[in-house]
C-alpha cells in the first residue's frame, strides 16, 4: 500500500498545472512505475492520465511523443524503430519486462533524471526537445544540466529526424538489471556523438571528445581507441555496489571504441 | 512400465495456472488480523527498554508482542528430525537483537495500515553493541553473539557459544600429513563462497485460526509441516495434539522453507486473540529476515603422484551461520560427506572446521547445501592439480573418481550431524555421464579454448558431482492409500510437494503398482491431522524415501484387493489375476474393481480398505552427474555468455523424466546464478542491501542460451522402481565448471564466488601486468 | 472512493483508496490468481491484462483502472487451458506461482506476435522471474502453444 493522502483526478492540463503550483509537495503521476521507491507519504498526487498526452505524432521531420506514452508503445512504434537503425527501440527493449514497459511512461522516465536510465543515454544521440506546459520548449541537454526540481508539466518530447547511425550498449548482469554502465555512440549528419550513463551518475555527453573527433581527418582503429581513452579521462565515473570505477573505465573505453568503429562503418 | 518413467503431466498444473485458490495466502481468512514485525535497525544490540503503550492504544491494534509477554524457551527454527543437530539458540522474541532485520516486537492489527502505524509507535531503547561482521574473525571475538542462558545443543555438536562457535567437527582417514608429504605434487588453495538468497517466488506466508474444536489450525508455506507442528508445540508450550498444520500449495522452497519464520508470532496472535491472523513476508523481509546460504572459506590441499594418482585430500572449512545456528553443523558436514567421496581411492582424507556465529542474516538450508560449496573448491582444485601434473583433467577424473561397486570410508564416518552409514555404490554411472557429456558439448573440439572471429574466446569447463537420497535411519516417510467406491484411490502423504512435483511422481508410483492411471489416484499432501508422518521435503529424500513408502503402501493395497476379490469370487487368492481393472479367477469368473469396491462399501463383507506403509532408508544412494559449460568470454570486458550447459545425470530411474529434467535444469540455472553474479551484500555496518530484485539479481530467460539435459540409464535396486534422488544434484556443478572454463579461456583462476565479469577483468589485467614486468 | 471497471468482461464497482494497488484490490476481492511476489515492479507474478496489454498489478494504482478492462486467468480459462496443456507436455510446471502471469503474457504475445520464435519468446517473457524451471521448458511450452494456436 502506498500512502497517498490526496489523489487529484483533473480534467485539463491547466488544472493540473494550477494544483502543481498550489501544493508545495504535489507530485505528478505519469506511469507510476517508481512511485513506491520513496518511503515518504505522498500528500498530493496529480494524475496526468486522460489528458491526451499519450499519442505519438510522426511528421516528415520529427516524432513527437506524448509524455504519457508508455515505454513499450515507444519501443514498438514504426517511426522510432527507424531512428538510427533501431538503436532506440533496442535500448527501450532492455528496460525490465514488457509488462513494466506497458506502464512506465516516457515523461516519468525523463523527469526522474534517473541515474540508471537506459533511455536518457540513447536520447542524447538525437536532437530532443522537451515541451513543457509553462516553460515551453527546452533542449534535453539543457534540462539534464539543470539542478533542482522543475515544477512544470512535460507534455511531449520532440525528436528531430536526422540521418543517423547509432549503437547503444547496456552492461548488466541480467536483462532485468539496472545498467552497470551504458554507452551510446552515433554519427549524426557526419558528426560523432558519445554519451555515457549509469556512471553511476546521470547520463552525459562526452562533448570535448566529440569535438576532438570532428577534427580528426581520417580516423582509424587507433582513433577509436584514443577516443575511448579520452572519454574516460573527461567523464567522471565512480564506484558503487554494482562496480568499481576502474571496471567502469574499462567498459566505457571498450564500448566507446567499439561503438565508434561500428557506427563509422569501418 | 506403463506410468512410471513415462510422460505424465503434473497432476496440478492446470488448476494452478487457472488460478484456483491453492497457496497459503489464498486460503487465509478474509478477516485475518495482519501481523507485522518491528525489526532491528542494529546488527547487534540489547533492548534496554521497550514501550508499547501508544501502539496498544491505537484503534484497530489487537495485540503487541515483545520479549516481555512471550514464552521464553530456547528452540531451533530448523525443520529437522528430532532431536535436532541444530542448537536451540532462538527465542520467540529476545532481549538481544542479533542482525539488522531481527525481530524486536510484533503487532497484530485489523489491517496493514494500522499495523504499520502501530510499529511506528513502539519506542525501543537499545544498547548498541559491537557487531561481529567478518566471519573469519568471529571466533573468540570480544563480542559474544549468544551470551544468554538457556541455550543448548541437543547432543554433542561442538557448540561453544561463548566463543561464537555454533558447531565444530573433525574427522580423518589415514595420515594426511604423511600422505601429502609423499606426493609428487601438492596443490593448496583457499576458496570463498558467498551467501546466496533462495528467492523463491512465493514469500514466506503463514496464517492461523482457531477451528471449531478450539484447536490451533495453521496454514503454512513450509517444506516440513510435521516439524512445524512439533516446534510450535515446544516453543509455545501448547500440547501438540491441539495443533493442526496444513501445507497448501507451496510456491517454491529450495530449503528456505525448511524452517519456521512467521509461524511463532502468528500462532501466538491467534492463541491470544482467538482470532484468525496472517503474515506474508514482504520481499524485503524475505531477503533480510529469512535465510540465505552459508558463506564458507574452504582451505583445500590435494596431493598426487606424477602418474595422476590422487593420494590425499585435506579440507578445512570455516562456515558462517549468521545470527542463529540453523543447519549449522549439517550444511558444513555435507560439504565433506557429499563431496569428498567423489575421489574415493585416496590413501588419506581429512576434513574439519568450525561454524561460527556472526551478526548477519541467519544462514539456513539451501538446495545442495554444503555440497555446492565443497564442490566448487574440490573441482576447481582438481583442475589446478591437473595443470601442475600436466595431465588432462578428464583423464585424471576417470582414473580417480568413484565407480560402481566401490565405496568410500567417508560414508560410514560422516552422516548429517551424526555418524554415517557404510554403503557401496550399487549404481554409479559417472563414467557414462562424463563420456556422454563430452560428446554433447563437443569437448574435444572446443577444449580448452578457441578465439572467435570477433575477438572473444570460446572455452569449456566441467565438474562432476554427487548428492544423496535422504538421510539414512533418520528421514522417514509414510503413505496411506484408501480405496473408494467405484474403485478409485486416495493417496495421502506427509511428503511435501513444494513445486518439485512430488505429488505427481508419488501418484505415478502408486498407479504403476495398482496398474491404473494417475487420474484414478487422488493425491493429498500434507496435513498433520490427515496425512501420515513424513520428515518433509529436504535432503533429496522425497522420491527415494517417500516414494518407497508409497510403493509399499500400494503393494499392501494390492494384496488387500486380491484377498477381497478372492473372497468375492470364492476361490483362493493365488488363483486370482488382477489387471488393474478386473479380477479374474482361474475359472474365468471375474469381478471388476468398481464392482468389488461397491460391494465392499454397500453390499457384502462391508469394510474400508486402507493400506499404510512407512519407509526409512538404510542408505542414501547418491545420484551422480557431469556438468559441462561452454562460454564465450570477452577479454576486453570480462563479460561472458553462457552458450550451453550440458548435464548428464545418473539419478536411477526417472519416475517422471520431464519433471526430473525440470529439477536438474532448475538447479543448474540457480547454480549458475550463484556461480556468476548472485551475491547477498551488506554495508560496513551490517545492513543487508541486496534486499529486492533490483539489487539482487537472479537469472532470467536469457541468462543461459541453451541447456542440454540427459538422464543416463541406471537402476538403483533399493529405490522405488530403481529411482534415486534428483532434487539437488543439479545445483552442484556450475560454480566449479564456470571457474574452470574461465581459467581455460584466460588463465585466470577465480577462487571466490561469484565469478563476476569485473573479477575476470581484474584477473586479466593483473595477468597482463605480470607479463609486462 | 468507488471505481467502476470491467473485470473479466463483467462490470464491477468496488471501493478503493488512492494508494491501493490493483494487485491489493484484486486479492482483497479474492481474485487469487494474481500473486504478490515482490510488490515492487520487478518479478512479474502479478501480471494482469489491462486493455489486453500485460501490466504489473502491483504497479498500477487501482483508482486508475476506472473505466478500463482488466483480465486475469479466471476470465480467459479456455485459452489458459491450452497454455496449461503445453506446459504439461513440456514438464514446465513446477511451483506454479509465476504461471498465471506467464499465461497472460503468452496470451498477449499470441495476439501481438503469433509467429514469435524462441528468441522472441524469451525476450517477451524476460520480465517473468521463475526460480524453479531454468526457463527452457517454458520456452518449449510457449512454442508449442503458439504453434498449435496458429
Amino acid at each position: 500500500m502506498i500512502h497517498i493522502e490526496q489523489y487529484h483526478k483533473v480534467d485539463s492540463l491547466e488544472e493540473a498545472y494550477r494544483l502543481l503550483q498550489k501544493y508545495e509537495t504535489a507530485v505528478l503521476l505519469g506511469g507510476g512505475a517508481w512511485i513506491r521507491t520513496g518511503s515518504k507519504p505522498l500528500e498530493h498526487v496529480i494524475d496526468l492520465k486522460g489528458l491526451g498526452l499519450d499519442t505519438i505524432i510522426e511528421t516528415k521531420d520529427s516524432l513527437s511523443i506524448g509524455a504519457m506514452v508508455s515505454l513499450r508503445a515507444m519501443e514498438t512504434h514504426a517511426g522510432i524503430r527507424q531512428l538510427g537503425g533501431g538503436f532506440l527501440s533496442e535500448a527501450l527493449s532492455q528496460i525490465l519486462g514488457v509488462a513494466f514497459r506497458n506502464t512506465a511512461t516516457v515523461g516519468g522516465s525523463i523527469m526522474g533524471k534517473f541515474s540508471f536510465s537506459d533511455l536518457l543515454t540513447p536520447l542524447l544521440m538525437l536532437d530532443v526537445t522537451l515541451q513543457f506546459y509553462d516553460a515551453g520548449p527546452m533542449r534535453l541537454t539543457t534540462f539534464l544540466a539543470q539542478r533542482g526540481r522543475l515544477k512544470d508539466i512535460l507534455q511531449a518530447i520532440t525528436i528531430e529526424k536526422k540521418a543517423c547511425r547509432a549503437m547503444f550498449k547496456k552492461v548488466a548482469n541480467t536483462a532485468l538489471d539496472f545498467s552497470i554502465v551504458n554507452v551510446a555512440v552515433a554519427i549524426v549528419e557526419g558528426r560523432y556523438r558519445i554519451a555515457v550513463g549509469a556512471r553511476p551518475g546521470t547520463a552525459i555527453l562526452a562533448e570535448s571528445v566529440m569535438a576532438w573527433l570532428d577534427t580528426v581527418e581520417s580516423p582509424t582503429e587507433a582513433t577509436w581507441k584514443e577516443a575511448g581513452e579520452k572519454v574516460v579521462e573527461t567523464i567522471k565515473l565512480g564506484t558503487n555496489q554494482r562496480a568499481h570505477e576502474s571496471y567502469r573505465q574499462q567498459l566505457v573505453k571498450t564500448y566507446v571504441a567499439r561503438g565508434l568503429k561500428e557506427v563509422s562503418g569501418s | 512400465m506403463k506410468v512410471v518413467n513415462q510422460y505424465v503431466p503434473s497432476v496440478d498444473g492446470k488448476g494452478i495456472m487457472l488460478g484456483r485458490p491453492a497457496y497459503t495466502d489464498d486460503l487465509a481468512a478474509p478477516d485475518a488480523l495482519i501481523v507485522k514485525v518491528l525489526r532491528s535497525p542494529h546488527a547487534f544490540a540489547k533492548i534496554v527498554a521497550i514501550d508499547t503503550q501508544a501502539a496498544e492504544a491505537l484503534e484497530g491494534v489487537e495485540l503487541v508482542l515483545t520479549h516481555k509477554n512471550v514464552p521464553r524457551k530456547a528452540f531451533t527454527r530448523a525443520g529437522q528430525g528430532y532431536p535436532e543437530p541444530s542448537p536451540h539458540d532462538k527465542f520467540v522474541l529476545d532481549t538481544y537483537v542479533r542482525y539488522v532485520g531481527d525481530e524486536v516486537a510484533a503487532v497484530a492489527a485489523i489491517d496493514e495500515k494500522t499495523a504499520q502505524k502501530a510499529l511506528g509507535l513502539i519506542v525501543v531503547q537499545y544498547e548498541v553493541l559491537e557487531p561481529v561482521l567478518d566471519f573469519e574473525s568471529a571466533i573468540d571475538h570480544a563480542s559474544i553473539i549468544h551470551p544468554e542462558e538457556g541455550i543448548r545443543e541437543m547432543f554433542p555438536t561442538g557448540f561453544e557459544p561463548k566463543r561464537n562457535i555454533a558447531a565444530a567437527y573433525d574427522m580423518h582417514v589415514g595420515n594426511v600429513e604423511a600422505s601429502l608429504a609423499s606426493c609428487d605434487v601438492v596443490v593448496r588453495e583457499t576458496f570463498h563462497t558467498q551467501a546466496q538468497a533462495h528467492a523463491m517466488m512465493e514469500p514466506h506466508t503463514v496464517n492461523a485460526r482457531m477451528d471449531y474444536q478450539d484447536r490451533l489450525l495453521m496454514y503454512s508455506s513450509t517444506q516440513t509441516p510435521f516439524h512445524v507442528r512439533r516446534i510450535l508445540s515446544q516453543a509455545l508450550d501448547v500440547p501438540i495434539s491441539r495443533i493442526r498444520v496444513i501445507k497448501p500449495r507451496v510456491g517454491g522452497g529450495f530449503g528456505g522453507k525448511q524452517a519456521l519464520h512467521g509461524e511463532m508470532l502468528v500462532a501466538l496472535t491467534t492463541l491470544r486473540t482467538r482470532k484468525p491472523a496472517k503474515m506474508v513476508f514482504t520481499r524485503q523481509e524475505v531477503f533480510e529476515s529469512s535465510y540465505s546460504r552459508h558463506p564458507m572459506r574452504i582451505d583445500i590441499a590435494l596431493g598426487a603422484m606424477k602418474d595422476g594418482t590422487l593420494k590425499a585430500i585435506d579440507c578445512r572449512i570455516l562456515s558462517d551461520t549468521g545470527a542463529y545456528g540453523e543447519h549449522a553443523l549439517t550444511v558444513f558436514m555435507v560439504a565433506g560427506s557429499k563431496v569428498l567421496p567423489l575421489y574415493n581411492k585416496v590413501d588419506a582424507v581429512r576434513f574439519g572446521g568450525q561454524v561460527v556465529y556472526t551478526n548477519k542474516t541467519p544462514a539456513g538450508a539451501y538446495r545442495g547445501y554444503g555440497a555446492i560449496q565443497g564442490n566448487f573448491a574440490l573441482e576447481s582444485a582438481v583442475d589446478m592439480l591437473c595443470e601442475r601434473l600436466e595431465i588432462d583433467p578428464i583423464v585424471f577424473r576417470r582414473k580417480n573418481m568413484i565407480a560402481e561397486g566401490e565405496s568410500s570410508p567417508i560414508f560410514e564416518i560422516m552422516g548429517e550431524g551424526t555418524e554415517g552409514t557404510a554403503m557401496s555404490m550399487e549404481t554409479c554411472k559417472l563414467d557414462t555421464c562424463v563420456s556422454r557429456g563430452l560428446t554433447l558439448i563437443d569437448w574435444h573440439k572446443k577444449y580448452p579454448r578457441q578465439t572467435l572471429p570477433d575477438g572473444r574466446i570460446k572455452s569449456v569447463g566441467m565438474a562432476i558431482a554427487m548428492q544423496g537420497s535422504g538421510i539414512p535411519y533418520i528421514d522417514m516417510g509414510a503413505a496411506t492409500i484408501k480405496l473408494n467406491d467405484d474403485g478409485f484411490y486416495n493417496l495421502m502423504v506427509g511428503a511435501t510437494d513444494i513445486g518439485q512435483g512430488s505429488d505427481t511422481i508419488l501418484t505415478q508410483i502408486a498407479a504403476e503398482v495398482l496398474m491404473t492411471t494417475v487420474d484414478r489416484v487422488i493425491v493429498y499432501s500434507s496435513d498433520s491431522d490427515l496425512t501420515p508422518f513424513d520428515a518433509g521435503a529436504y535432503a533429496s529424500s522425497t522420491t527415494y524415501v517417500s516414494g518407497n513408502a508409497v510403493l509399499a503402501a500400494a503393494e499392501k493395497m494390492k494384496g488387500m484387493l486380491l484377498d477381497e476379490a478372492a473372497r468375492a469370487l470364492g476361490c483362493d487368492r493365488e488363483l486370482v489375476r488382477f489387471d488393474g481393472a478386473t479380477f479374474t479367477a482361474d475359472s474365468g469368473e471375474n469381478i471388476s474393481l468398481s464392482k468389488l469396491s461397491n460391494r465392499l462399501y454397500y453390499n457384502e463383507d462391508q469394510q474400508q480398505l486402507t493400506a499404510t506403509a512407512s519407509y526409512v532408508g538404510t542408505k542414501s544412494p547418491p545420484p551422480f552427474m557431469a556438468g559441462l559449460i561452454e562460454i564465450d568470454l570477452d577479454p576486453e570486458t570480462g563479460e561472458i555468455d553462457i552458450v550451453d550447459y550440458v548435464s548428464v545425470v545418473d539419478c536411477g530411474t526417472a519416475i517422471n523424466p520431464k519433471l526430473a529434467i525440470g529439477q536438474i535444469e532448475g538447479g543448474i540455472v540457480q547454480g549458475l546464478g550463484m556461480a556468476h553474479f548472485e551475491a547477498v551484500k551488506y554495508t560496513a555496518q551490517g545492513r543487508l542491501i541486496s534486499n529486492d530484485f533490483l539489487s539482487y539479481k537472479i537469472p532470467t530467460q536469457r541468462s543461459v542460451k541453451n541447456l542440454q539435459t540427459e538422464i543416463v540409464h541406471s537402476y538403483e535396486p533399493s529405490g522405488p522402481f530403481g529411482a534415486k534422488s534428483v532434487g539437488e544434484i543439479g545445483i552442484d556443478t556450475p560454480p566449479a565448471a564456470l571457474a574452470n572454463a574461465v581459467y581455460n579461456a584466460t588463465g585466470v583462476r577465480i577462487t571466490s564466488l561469484p565469478i563476476t565479469a569485473e573479477k575476470i577483468m581484474a584477473g586479466i589485467a593483473a595477468k597482463k601486468g605480470e607479463q609486462s614486468l | 472512493m468507488k471505481i467502476k471497471f470491467m473485470l473479466n468482461d463483467r462490470s464491477q464497482t468496488w471501493h478503493t483508496e488512492p494508494g491501493e494497488s490493483l494487485l491489493d484490490l484484486l486479492r482483497r476481492h479474492h481474485v487469487v490468481s494474481v500473486k504478490k511476489g515482490c510488490d515492487g515492479s520487478t518479478c512479474g507474478v502479478c501480471t494482469v491484462l489491462m486493455n489486453q496489454k500485460p501490466v504489473l498489478a502491483c504497479t498500477v494504482l487501482a483508482v486508475r483502472c476506472a473505466g478500463e478492462h482488466i483480465h486475469t486467468v479466471e476470465g480467459l480459462a479456455d485459452e489458459v487451458e491450452k497454455i496449461s496443456e503445453a506446459f504439461g507436455i513440456e514438464g514446465a510446471d513446477q511451483c506454479g506461482f509465476c504461471n498465471p502471469g506467464i499465461a497472460l503474457a503468452l496470451y498477449a504475445l499470441k495476439a501481438e506476435h503469433p509467429e514469435a520464435d524462441a528468441a522472441e519468446i524469451k525476450q517477451y517473457l524476460e520480465g517473468h522471474l521463475c526460480r524453479c524451471s531454468g526457463y527452457q521448458s517454458q520456452v518449449k511450452a510457449a512454442l508449442r502453444y503458439l504453434g498449435e494456436a496458429s
